[in-house]
Order: structure tokens, then sequence, then C-alpha cells
């Protein structure tokens, strides 16, 4: 089964609550965890690993053979994103606007233009336990965010068990790309302002993708119950109440596990486990 | 005018929270722009009064002309972003996963496919509650294009500062280190970089200031949550000293962030004397380095 944790607003506890769940899940199952967000990757540091293996993420740019080039302009006016420039005896391919569409490829009339490659990151999968943990990692200066979450999926594929992924935040492509496959999405809010307005956003997003999902409510505070009204108005199921407590937030600080560093949230998050489980026992047992 | 962008890598460091008072500061003597188009929160903060309101029409989408196709399949085949499938008897396309690359459009034979503009968003020009300037965005819901509404945003923002004469633009930046992180380092002449002292924020701090190195800005550092763990704290402050990011503020973790944002207030506006004298510090201090500049 594939779920996806993800939050709309940044720094609510998405992080926290794909790494926790998955390390209480690999105490019985097979599981993999993807870090899909791909421009800030932080499930590594939770985690000891026992040896990782890096391999560098690629796209196709053009590269255009220009004794062969007629300098026609079909390249350049095919490109609906300016990565490619025809003057009267060269072209200029710009790859940081490339979205590796092929068009140009396609659509040269000499044939003159092959496949290259531009690196826009790299995957690493890492063992921990009976934990696989595969994350991307966005190149610096690279635009390619999306085709990164895609690609750091695919990496790996389980057979069986659970695979878990950390979506990025926000609510756009980047975004869709992490869960458009997922069958459960978790979404993970905090009961602030900012909170509320962006598990909105993302209650939209899911709708519109008829994805089936549930709610966290991290950093709960008593007197505050302004996400579980929300939810009850919505007919959306509260999943899970993680408190605001300030060991839980020190332990996360210092990249650790609370699952397993402190026992009643660790059995807050067995307890989330087992609903889980019950929504689609069949495929996850 | 100078360009101010308030940005963090990691999310939820305190850096909507720190821009917004930022601009409270600041007063008229700064627009604010919120480039996090993809989940903006300034607004809600400012509760702003509407005077411009724009729609952003970006990128395009593939639409299939049932009466023409011929089904013969080039377009399932050739996209590269499998955003063609096939449902039933006919072939669909998925518009939250067309690029609007158009390669479907150019290479289908029966001229079946039209390209069709996409309403990604809107902008708005406003005055916040404290009537100052405000410029801020809503993207679609799943659309694409971010990075060219944060660029939208930081135009009209830059324009308007330059027509009123305002000498400052403040942008709260998008998280992460992506594309409408990119587009909102267009003009910018000083990041404030706001992480958290925590293992995720000395993290994403190390990238985003790659990122900053690579677009060659000035930038300083405010370490938020301070006190949360203070090995990383110390690994913060050593890193921005090697990397030389001035760090101009610690703030401690604080109920008051969240007090704040629970009534819609900004920082400014609460009781916490402790805080209000660090965020008028920054602004002081971001203001005499960029007068010297």
């Amino acid at each position: 089964m594939k779920i996806a944790v993800a939050s709309g607003k940044g720094g609510t506890g998405k992080t926290m609550v794909s790494t926790n769940l998955a390390y209480v899940a690999s105490r019985t199952s097979e599981v993999a965890l993807y870090d899909l967000d791909v421009e800030e990757p932080n499930c590594r540091l939770f985690f000891e690993s026992d040896g990782e293996a890096e391999e560098l993420v690629k796209l196709m740019i053009p590269v255009v053979d220009k004794d062969r080039c007629g300098f026609c302009g079909v390249c350049a006016d095919v490109c609906e994103y300016n990565a490619m420039v025809t003057l009267p005896a060269d072209v200029l391919v710009f790859p940081e606007l490339c979205h590796s569409c092929y068009g140009c490829l396609e659509m040269c009339p000499e044939g003159a233009i092959s496949e290259g490659f531009k690196k826009i990151g790299s995957t690493v999968v890492s063992r921990s336990g009976a934990l696989t943990l595969v994350s991307g990692e966005l190149a610096i200066g690279q635009p390619a965010t999306t085709a990164l979450v895609g690609m750091t999926k695919n990496r790996v594929h389980l057979a069986a068990g659970i695979q878990l992924y950390d979506a990025p935040p926000g609510t756009s492509c980047p975004v869709i790309e992490a869960v458009r496959d997922a069958d459960y999405v978790v979404l993970v809010s905090e009961p602030t302002r900012f909170g509320l307005h962006d598990l909105d956003l993302m209650v939209q997003t899911l709708r519109r993708l008829g994805k089936p999902y549930g709610v966290v409510i991290n950093k709960a505070r008593d007197g505050d119950y302004r996400i579980e009204e929300y939810c009850r108005d919505n007919a959306i199921e509260v999943i899970l109440r993680i408190p605001w407590r300030m060991d839980i937030a020190r332990d996360c600080a210092r990249g650790r596990l609370v699952a397993e560093t402190i026992p009643d949230v660790g059995a807050l998050f067995e307890t989330m486990l087992e609903t889980l489980r019950s929504r689609s026992p069949e495929v996850i047992a | 005018m100078k360009d101010i962008a308030v940005m963090s890598g990691k999310g939820g460091t305190g850096k909507t929270s720190i821009a917004a008072a930022l601009g409270v500061v600041a007063g008229a003597n700064a627009v604010t722009a919120d480039c996090d188009v993809d989940a903006a929160n300034l607004h809600l903060l400012y509760d702003p009064e509407h005077q411009e309101h724009h729609d952003f029409w970006s990128g395009k989408t593939a639409v299939i002309d049932y009466d023409a196709c011929t089904g013969c399949g080039i377009c399932h085949e050739k996209c590269r972003f499998g955003a063609i499938s096939i449902e039933d008897t006919r072939y669909v396309v998925d518009p939250l996963g067309c690029e609007g690359c158009a390669v479907c459009h150019h290479l289908c034979a029966a001229g079946a496919i039209e390209m069709q503009d996409v309403l990604a968003g809107e902008w708005f020009v406003s005055r916040n509650r404290f009537g100052h300037w405000f410029v801020h965005a809503r993207l679609g819901i799943g659309q694409e294009n971010s990075g060219k509404l944060v660029s939208k945003v930081k135009a009209e923002a830059r324009s308007l500062a330059e027509r009123e004469q305002i000498p400052y633009l403040i942008v709260d930046g998008p998280p992460g280190i992506g594309c409408p992180v990119i587009s909102s380092f267009s003009g910018v002449d000083h990041v404030l970089v706001v992480t958290e002292a925590t293992q995720s924020g000395l993290h994403d701090l190390r990238r985003l200031v790659d990122l900053i190195d690579f677009f060659k800005a000035r930038a300083s550092c405010v370490i938020n949550k301070a006190d949360l763990n203070d090995g990383a704290r110390d690994d913060i402050e050593r890193f921005c000293e090697a990397r030389g990011v001035e760090v101009i503020s610690t703030i401690p973790y604080s109920e008051t962030f969240l007090d704040a944002l629970q009534d819609g207030r900004t920082i400014m506006e609460t009781d916490d004397v402790l805080i209000k004298k660090k965020i008028n510090d920054i602004w002081n201090h971001l203001e005499r380095t960029e007068m010297m500049s």
C-alpha cells in the first residue's frame, strides 16, 4: 500500500510523522520510505544507515548537430519553454529552461537533434533494519523538482509491505506528482491560522484528485480545536492528535525518532498505524 | 529601492511571522510581497483590502477534439509526462499531469489537439490593515507555473515601489530551493535567512546558502527557536561564520509566535517586548547594511 504524508504548509511536522510512522511500521512489516521533499530532504537525518547507494538523476536536453542543422528555426518555434534560440548560423540551448519534452527532437526536419543529458540531482538508497529509505536530492540551482519526485519514486519498488511518501510542501505540481499514485494521503496540520488555511488548500487539491485522506493534528494545544471543528464540518477523519510538547520538539530538533525515545508518543504512532491498516487490511497486512 | 527577501529553506521556521513583523516595523517605507504563492499565508495576518485584482494566465493544456480524433494514439505514445491515457474507449488528457509542451498538438496528424491557455491563479495589489502596500497572489489548486507567478508578484511589487518612491521591498519567499525560490532571487539585494536550531534546520540552511552563493546575493541569518537544540545552534553559527553569513539575531523558542498566529496578529502586536525588540533590531540592521552598500 502506498501512503503519502503531505501538509500544504511547511514545518507542520510532516517529516516527523512520516519518519516515525515508517519506524513503527518497520518493526512488523517491510517498509520503504521515499523522501520526496527533494528540495530539502531531511528524512535521512533521522536514521542510522548501514551504507548508501547514490545514483545521479539525469534528464534529456537536446544536442544539435550543427553540420546537419539547416537553422530553420522549427526547434525554437515548437519549444514552449524558450529553451532554444535559432540564429542564422547557430542554435543556442538553455538547459535550465528545458522540460525534456522531446518536442524539438521529434520535430526537427533534418534529424539534427539527439539526446544529451543534464544532471538534476540524485537519489540515495539506504537501509536501516527492515526499512529502505529512498531520498531524492535536487542539485543546487536546478528547477526540475517535479521530475525528480517522480524519478525518486521509481528508484525502488516494493513487492509487498508499505510504501510511505514524504511529500514536498505547497499545493502545486511537485505535490501532485508526489500523491498522484498514493492509495491514501495523511495530511499533517497544526492549529494555527496558517495551518488551517493550508490544510484547506490540500483538502481541495485531494478532492480534485479523488484521493482518500485523513488528518493528523500536530502541535495540538488545549483550548484550540479549530482543526477538529474544520474536520467535523467537512466530514474528514482525524486519525491522530499529537500534543504540543517541549520534549517532542527537542527530540525532533536533535534528529531523534520520538516514537523510539518517548514511549507515549510511540504508542500514538502504533495506534495510527493500526488505523491505517484497518482502512485497507487486505493490502497492508 | 532595496529588495530584501526573507527565505528559509525549511518550512515552519517562522519565516512568514518574521517577514510580516518586519513589514510592520518598516511601515510606509516598504512594499511587502508574498511570494510563497503555493501556500500564501501573509494575507491572513495583514487582512488586505484589494485595490487591484488580476487573473494570471500562464501555460497551456492539451484539449482533444473527439470529432477529429482518429484514435491513432501518437499523443499517448509521445507524451513524456504520462498525461494522456486511455479511458473507456478514448484518449484523455489529465490536465494536472499535462506540462503544456504541445508535442501532442504538433504530432497529431488529424489536427485534433488544441492547446488552451490555463487560468493558473490570480494576483492582487492591496493595502494591508496598517495602510501599507502589499502585493500577493493565489495559485490555482494543483497548478504549475508557481515560479512564473512569483516573478509576476515580484515585478509588480518592484514597479509599485519605484512608482511610489518607496525605499524597500520585503519579500516573503517560498520554502525550498527550487523553481519558485529561484524566481524570487531576481533583483534581490539581501537575503534574510530564517533558520531554526534543529538538525533539519541546519541541513536546509546549507542548501539554501549554496543557492544564495550561486546567485551571488548578500545574506544574513536569524536563528529562530535558538534554544531547542544547543548543538544545532552552535553548528549553525559555525557554518554561518565559515560561509560569511552574519548571524544578526537569535530568537528563543517562544509561544508568542503561536499565540500571535492563533489570533491573526503579527508578533509586533503582542506584549512580548523581548521579541519585539529583536525584530526592531533586525530591521535596523538590515536598513544600516543596505544603506551602506
